[in-house]
């Protein structure tokens, strides 16, 4: 074999399983409204070009076993969308099942494993009925309304293809478009080889062969348009020409196969029905009045681009913007009478700056409609699995969220969807029993709330048994016997490490995914989960997380000589406390009394033990913060520094994970600040406070 | 895929999957077999092959007129149904018939 290195197809065959992987999703999702009966005929045609796109890349490598499946589901796919079968709900079962298969079938070219030969073999045999209109099980009582069929005509088209020298190197071959097309209708091939070279002179990897179909077909330009989507553009140059007008097929013919066919136009005859596809000498272009011509193929909205170069993109944003500090803080000393052009130009550049960080972060975002597009099917399975009854409510799909914080919310969300199902929603006869529904609901919504994502997973079930978590945990020793918790502290034992037991572990929720790995992966993520529950009600766990994992909005504040960043989005405001609103309650500590409420004070310099900052409460200034649970605390600092952009460098991966710091960021003059999380600050804050109580106490007790 | 010489004629053995990069090996052994023997007639025994990609047909193709250009004769032997019908499809049927 040649050992040329620049054929390479496993460049291609990767972004073939990326493509077969969003593809594979969306199919899902679209099966999903088909199913519950709020799909739409374009649901059906987006169903079929999900399966017509798969089948086209599996043809270019050859997946044979792949190709053979898809091809019966998109043959009944098309059944479907012409109306020439019915969409029942039993229909709709199968077309989940063949998109099960078809994923098999992808993974198992993408692991280099050859299935059995059997494999799917099933649900072909159902998805070759739906083809057959024989139902292979009774149609359900209520069908789902199909839509209507398209009106069946033929049309006679003319179709240039000429790839471009380098199309073969992209593992199209002509030869798999040919075949599909042949499949739309009755088709005449002219090759023309006018640009084939001397042998000596000939790259073999590159195309010089051309043709010109003639083909007379029921379908419409899109139908032609897919078989070219791969190439048409930058690796052929496709023509698609109508010639003449649609020919109406008499009633009655079903498929249109036996219909006559429409009057041959004189410069494209119609071909013979025994040779179907044959061979013909070049013809010249021809129609000049018929149709509009689609010399401009198929164009495409959108590109593929290669994740490492966006985070190029995306860390080169992030040190301009370090630049851009640094010189706004050379400059500060500039009065703009002084230096008009200086200032002026510096507070364009922050501003571009700030576009140009917005615009390359939208290029990482994606809605979480990816995320969300498993959960129907999870609900709807686990649901009889465990002879519950759920339905699942969506809301906020299109919020858009960073790629990697879709990628690690993926197994976290499925655990808690598992959780609230298993755990949360009961056996319909006890929901009857309590006076709720028979069927649970389980609500996945997402939001923006203050510059972060917030997802909720809530349900209608019976909430945390406190009692029997709090039993768990003195039995784990996580909690000493006696200790008094509060019920919050009680629900966020869940998410204690080694909380999950082996009793608890079922085939559903226990996949050896505990709830304190669900915490991780999202604090991975630089977000915070939370619980709230009511007996007999429910629970809603509430994942807060960063819209971007690279730059922020922050607030920059001294403690004594260090700069610490506070999240402006955490900042509800800032004061100068009197001796009256600064109190310390016994077995509490310090406390801000704000507006008749009591907020819990940190001292910022006595948790990270600094020296040379202020200490008395009234001569420094108190920020007040809301964590995600909507808690808020008042953090003691010296004084606020200003507001600045700042870029988020992680501790985890650079240092080590610190306590209180989500991470670190590099300041205008150089220096390194650290980023403070509010969160984990309230939980060190309360743990200092009872320290120092108890030491008191002790103390006391000594004297 | 190699190239022999017998009873005055080369001959060159298809594998069953005519790819790409077997399409530009079959190119250099075409050329290799043009550059040969004056006389000799070249035939491409086509026996096993299942499957041919359009790469390998515009080879086949050049690489007769070739021949043809140099008065020898290049022909395909064992042409099965994979061989003809990749032909018939690129609307090729007629040039296959010239080399069987």
């Amino acid at each position: 074999m040649s050992d040329d290195q620049s054929y390479d197809l496993s460049r291609f065959k990767a972004t073939y399983f990326e493509e077969c992987a969003e593809l594979l999703a969306t199919a899902e999702e679209t099966i999903a409204r088909l199913q519950d009966g709020t799909g739409s005929a374009d649901d059906l045609n987006a169903l079929f070009r999900c399966v017509h796109s798969i089948k086209g890349g599996g043809g270019a490598f050859a997946f044979d076993d792949l190709v053979h499946f898809a091809h019966v589901f998109e043959t009944s796919m098309d059944a479907l969308r012409s109306g020439r079968a019915e969409l029942t709900p039993h229909v709709a079962d199968i077309l989940v099942r063949g998109n099960d298969t078809l994923g098999d079938f992808v993974r198992a070219a993408q692991d280099g494993v050859t299935l059995p030969a059997d494999h799917g073999s099933e649900v072909k045999a159902h998805l070759a009925a739906i083809i057959s209109g024989e139902p292979a099980a009774p149609k359900a009582a209520a069908p789902v309304s199909a839509p209507p069929a398209a009106a069946a005509g033929f049309t006679t088209w003319t179709i240039r293809l000429a790839p471009a020298p380098g199309m073969l190197r992209t593992g199209n071959d002509p030869l798999l478009m040919i075949r599909e097309l042949s499949g739309l209708g009755e088709m005449k091939v002219a090759a023309d080889l006018s640009r084939l070279p001397a042998l000596a002179e000939m790259d073999a990897l590159n195309a010089y062969l051309a043709w010109t179909f003639t083909l007379v077909t029921d379908k419409g330009r899109n139908s032609i348009e897919e078989v070219f989507e791969f190439v048409a553009g930058d690796s052929a140059d496709v023509t698609i020409e109508q010639i003449g007008k649609t020919v109406e097929a008499e009633d009655g013919d079903g498929w249109g196969l036996f219909a006559p066919l429409p009057p041959a136009p004189e410069t494209a005859p119609a071909p013979p029905a025994a040779a179907p596809v044959a061979a013909a000498q070049p013809h010249p272009a021809a129609a000049k009045g018929g149709g509009d011509a689609g010399a401009a193929g198929i164009h495409t909205s959108s590109i593929r681009v290669d994740l490492d170069r966006v985070d190029r993109l995306v860390n080169m944003v992030g040190e301009l913007v370090i630049t851009q500090a640094m010189l706004g803080q050379q400059a500060s000393g500039f009065s703009i009478e002084s230096h008009p052009e200086l200032v002026q130009g510096l507070q364009e550049l922050s501003h571009h700056t700030r576009e140009l960080q917005e615009s390359v972060m939208a290029i990482r975002a994606q809605p979480v409609k990816a995320l969300f597009s498993r959960a129907p099917r999870l609900v709807r399975d686990l649901s009889a699995k465990l002879g519950k009854q759920a339905k699942l409510v969506m809301s906020g799909e299109t919020t858009e969220v960073d790629k990697t914080v879709i990628e690690q919310l993926s197994d976290p969300l499925t655990h808690l969807i598992r959780n609230s199902l298993d755990h949360g929603i009961e056996m319909p006869e006890e929901r009857i029993a309590n006076g709720k529904p028979a069927e649970g609901t389980i609500h996945l919504a997402a939001e923006h709330r203050s510059g972060r994502v917030i997802i909720q997973v809530s349900d209608d079930g019976k909430g945390i048994d406190r009692k029997r978590v709090l039993e768990k945990a003195v039995e784990k020793g996580l909690v000493e016997r006696g200790a008094q918790l509060t019920d919050e502290q009680i629900d966020q034992m869940i998410f204690a490490p080694g909380f999950s037991t082996a009793a608890q572990v079922s085939d559903v929720s226990g996949r050896g995914v505990g709830m304190d790995v669900v915490r991780r992966n999202i604090q991975d993520v630089g977000g915070r989960v939370v619980v709230q529950s009511t007996p007999g009600q429910g629970s809603r766990f509430i994942l807060s997380l960063p819209l971007t994992l690279a730059v922020m909005d922050g607030m920059l504040v001294a403690v004594g000589n260090q700069r610490y960043v506070l999240p402006l989005t955490n900042i509800v405001e800032s004061l100068r406390p009197t001796p009256q609103q600064a109190r310390t309650l016994v077995n509490v500590g310090d406390v801000l009394t704000l507006r008749g409420d009591y907020i819990r004070l940190i001292r910022l310099y006595d948790l990270f033990g600094i020296r040379n900052a202020i200490t008395e409460t009234t001569r420094g200034l108190v920020v007040v913060v809301e964590t995600e649970g909507g808690d808020r605390i008042g953090l003691l600092v010296d004084e606020l520094l200003g507001q600045q952009q700042v870029v988020i460098k992680s501790l985890d991966s650079n240092y080590r994970p610190v306590e209180g710091i989500s991470a670190a960021t590099i300041l205008g003059d150089g220096r390194v600040a650290l980023i403070l999380d509010v969160g984990a600050l309230r939980i060190m804050g309360e743990r200092l406070n009872r320290a120092q109580g108890e030491a008191a106490i002790g103390a006391q007790a000594a004297e | 895929m190699d190239l022999r010489e017998s009873n005055g004629r080369i001959e060159i053995d298809l594998p069953v999957l005519i790819d790409l990069p077997a399409s530009a090996e079959l190119r250099d052994l075409l050329l290799d077999a043009l550059a040969r023997d004056a006389a000799s007639d070249v035939v491409l025994k086509a026996q096993a092959v299942e499957r041919m990609s359009t790469a390998c047909v515009q080879v086949v193709l050049a690489a007769a007129v070739g021949f043809r250009g140099a008065a020898r004769r290049m022909e395909i032997e064992g042409a099965g149904p994979a061989v003809t019908e990749t032909f018939t499809q690129l609307g090729l049927a007629a040039e296959l018939q010239k080399l069987i």
